[in-house]
């Protein structure tokens, strides 16, 4: 091939302008610490770390429901143990009042069971962060029992408080009230029974009060059982989030050993460029003339 | 047999076609880094001898035949793969500055905006009797609204600029082939600088739009996809029409002609680039933008409706009416007024109750995009551009080996070498003496005959 003056001077321009294009993307890639940095860089790559990253804001957003599902539930576990202990209260002083005939102490039993009784009221109606517990989804306005002196009336529903915890995936995290209304009307039929001085109702009462008890206990399972799986899950999405966090960084982090590597050979790449020029560029046939 | 004075004419052609050599090889080195010259070479050729009594008397010289050393195979494919490279690079330039535009994968990016929103509503969902949660809403659908709005508006820009580029180009289309035409009409006689202008005209042509040129003896023709630029010593008038939609979207159309305007297919070059994307990538982005807004916005208005807030309002639309797209994606006015319309139940007066907000949050999952959710919607949109851009990249830099071969090939024809020109004139330098000295030896020849008297 002929070579002319032009050709020898382009050939170095372009070969020093490749070898610097090459130099800043190896330098690019480790001052980002960064493989891919835009979709542009490699969309299968970007494209892949973008959905995992989704995955992961989801997976936080998801432990945050969790956070506060759990709280709900363990709420209502600790109040349903506190209305569980009033009622064996409840019990025990119906059965004194059964067993004992003295008709003084009567009056007493029947004071200190309306005591238990508004404590437990109390307790069914009361609330975590302003929201009633047991109202299903009545949960503001209106409390969930209400009690006009002679009988417990539930005014809330059945609805669930659901918290989501995967793409379809929702717990719910609320006990009803009417899954354990009749502890209410268990004892208010043994304090009637107490005052009517009628020993048939008291033994009656008693048993509606044992099946309360069971009833409670119950919705006490459930509820542990939901604080439960509430923590499971919580437990399966924390590990999930670090292999998350582990696949994110391999997809798109650089291997820093790689690259410096790869720099450093594209430096004495550019080096050797520059030497071989700059003796190139003063060779001329007029020196030897 | 010719005299002494047949010495004489033959030295002083001898001497006179040197002469003419070396001032050939003198522009050529004058013109070693003249872009478009090629090197000239002088042809000297012999003159039919005469023949005397029998006898042949070897040539006195032809000098007058001036040529320029280039390849016209060379030519014509050096400028169709110029196009095709300025194509590509000009391509990948403005797809980057798209790129740049929609901030893929940051906080502040569409992406992570959508996933604050949904979020946002899941919120709620847990907490649907809390007013904050609904002020939350509002902020991240706000923030989202306004994302997309400047997201389009950023691209309307980017557009309007690829537009003035556009328009440069035309005129300079348009400068060149009325600079072709002027010379198509000049008496060029046997200049060689007006072969190089013409060939340099081309080139830049070349770059700038896909050309297809004829030349025929002093004339040139120019054709752009099919339709004439140059013909003869008229040009015409090479012309764009630009339409908008409701939102200032703009397309363009090339045209030829003024009278009766034939529409031009521009396929590469510097305008071939520019009119792809602008025509093609820009408009594509912001048709999928719309798209994902205007699912968004039917299905959460859809779902709102029906929804109740904490006071039982209901019937409400949460983004405003008239969408067109990401142009004035925006919340309904009211709503934006009062953050306490924001519904969440299914059922009036159960503040607890989730089921809007639920129903609203799960949209995030759900294909309402034809077979696609909104995210994958939108992440197959960034790969898409993304694969645009490592596509344009990757044939600009087999296409700019391409051109680069070719320019080489077509320097190693045309271009100048300062070595051979250099030995060129000392071997003409010596031939020059050489016939100098002829003649002073004819003069000796004449005066020793001379001295006979």
């Amino acid at each position: 091939m002929r070579v002319t003056t032009n050709m020898r001077q382009g050939e170095i321009i372009r070969a020093l302008a490749d070898n610097q294009e090459r130099l800043l993307e190896a330098q690019t890639k480790i001052s980002t610490t960064k493989e891919v940095s835009a979709s542009s860089d490699g969309p299968a790559k970007f494209d892949k770390a973008s959905r995992l990253k989704t995955l992961l804001s989801r997976n936080e957003q998801y432990q945050d429901n969790i956070a506060d599902g759990i709280g709900w539930a363990s709420t209502s576990s600790d109040t349903l143990d506190s209305v569980y202990t009033l009622l064996m209260d409840v019990q025990i002083n119906g059965l004194r009042a059964v067993g004992n005939v003295n008709p003084d102490e009567r009056p007493v039993a029947v004071q200190a069971i309306n005591a238990f009784l508004e404590e437990m009221l109390d307790l069914a109606n009361g609330r975590f962060l302003g929201k009633y517990l047991f109202g299903g989804t009545i949960t503001l306005n209106t409390k969930p029992f209400s009690y006009d002196g002679s009988a417990v009336t539930y005014e809330g529903n059945e609805g669930e408080l659901l918290r989501k915890v995967g793409p379809d995936i929702f717990i719910s995290v609320n006990t009803v009230g009417s899954e354990f209304e009749d502890v209410f009307h268990a004892t208010i039929a043994l304090r009637e029974g107490i005052i009517a001085e009628d020993n048939v109702a008291m033994t009656a009462a008693m048993v509606q009060i044992e099946d309360a008890m069971k009833d409670l206990f119950s919705a006490m399972a459930s509820s542990g059982n939901r604080q439960k799986k509430l923590e499971l899950t919580r437990d399966n999405l924390e590990t999930a989030e670090i292999n998350l966090r582990a696949h994110i960084s391999q997809s798109e982090d650089v291997d820093l050993t790689e690259a410096i590597l790869r720099f450093n050979s594209q430096e004495l790449g550019f080096r050797a460029a520059l030497e071989s020029s700059a003796r190139i560029m003063n060779l001329s046939i007029l020196d030897y003339l | 047999m010719g005299g002494i004075s047949t010495l004489f004419e033959l030295g002083r052609q001898g001497m006179i076609s040197s002469q003419s050599g070396m001032q050939v090889a003198g522009t050529n080195i004058t013109n070693v880094n003249t872009e478009g010259y090629s090197r000239q070479r002088l042809d000297v050729v012999p003159q039919l001898p005469q023949v005397l009594a029998g006898f042949n008397l070897g040539g006195s010289l032809n000098a007058d035949n001036l040529r320029q050393i280039r390849d016209a195979f060379t030519d014509r494919q050096f400028r169709s793969q110029n196009s095709l490279k300025f194509q590509y690079q000009t391509e990948e330039s403005v797809l980057s500055q798209l790129e740049g535009v929609m901030p893929a994968d940051n906080e502040a990016g569409l992406r992570a905006m959508l996933a604050e929103f949904w979020d946002a509503w899941d919120r709620l969902s847990n907490d649907p009797e809390n007013n904050v949660a609904r002020d939350d809403i509002f902020n991240k659908a706000d923030t989202m609204a306004t994302t997309y709005r400047r997201i389009h508006r950023e691209i309307v820009n980017l557009q309007g600029g690829i537009e003035d580029d556009i328009e440069a180009s035309v005129t300079k289309i348009n400068s060149l082939a009325q600079q072709l035409a002027k010379l198509n009409a000049a008496d060029q006689g046997d200049n060689l600088n007006i072969i190089d202008h013409r060939n340099r005209l081309i080139d830049q042509l070349s770059e700038e739009v896909n050309i297809q040129f004829y030349m025929d003896g002093k004339n040139t023709a120019v054709t752009i996809g099919g339709v004439n630029l140059v013909g003869g010593v008229s040009s015409f008038d090479f012309r764009l029409e630009r339409i908008a939609d409701e939102q200032g979207v703009g397309q363009i159309t090339f045209f030829m002609g003024n009278t009766k305007p034939i529409e031009v297919d521009v396929t590469s070059g510097i305008l071939g680039g520019l009119i792809k994307v602008y025509n093609g990538d820009i408009r594509d982005i912001l048709e999928r933008m719309d798209t994902q807004v205007l699912a968004i916005v039917d299905q959460v208005n859809a779902l709102h409706q029906t929804g109740y807030n904490l006071d039982g309002a209901t019937g409400r639309d949460f983004f405003a009416a008239g969408i067109l797209g990401a142009a004035n994606f925006d919340i309904d006015t009211v709503i934006a007024g009062d953050h306490n319309l924001i519904a969440s139940s299914d059922t009036p007066g159960e503040t607890g109750n989730a089921g809007i907000a639920r129903a609203i949050s799960a949209l995030r999952d759900a294909r309402i995009i034809g077979s696609e959710t909104l995210e994958e919607h939108y992440r197959s949109m960034i790969a898409n551009l993304g694969g645009r851009i490592q596509e344009s990249t990757f044939l600009r830099n087999s296409q700019k080996k391409v051109v680069e071969h070719l320019e080489l090939k077509r320097e190693s024809v045309s271009g100048v070498s300062i070595e051979e020109e250099i030995t060129l004139m000392m071997q003409l330098e010596q031939a020059f003496t050489a016939a100098s000295r002829m003649v002073a030896m004819a003069d000796e020849l004449t005066r020793t005959l001379l001295r006979l008297f």
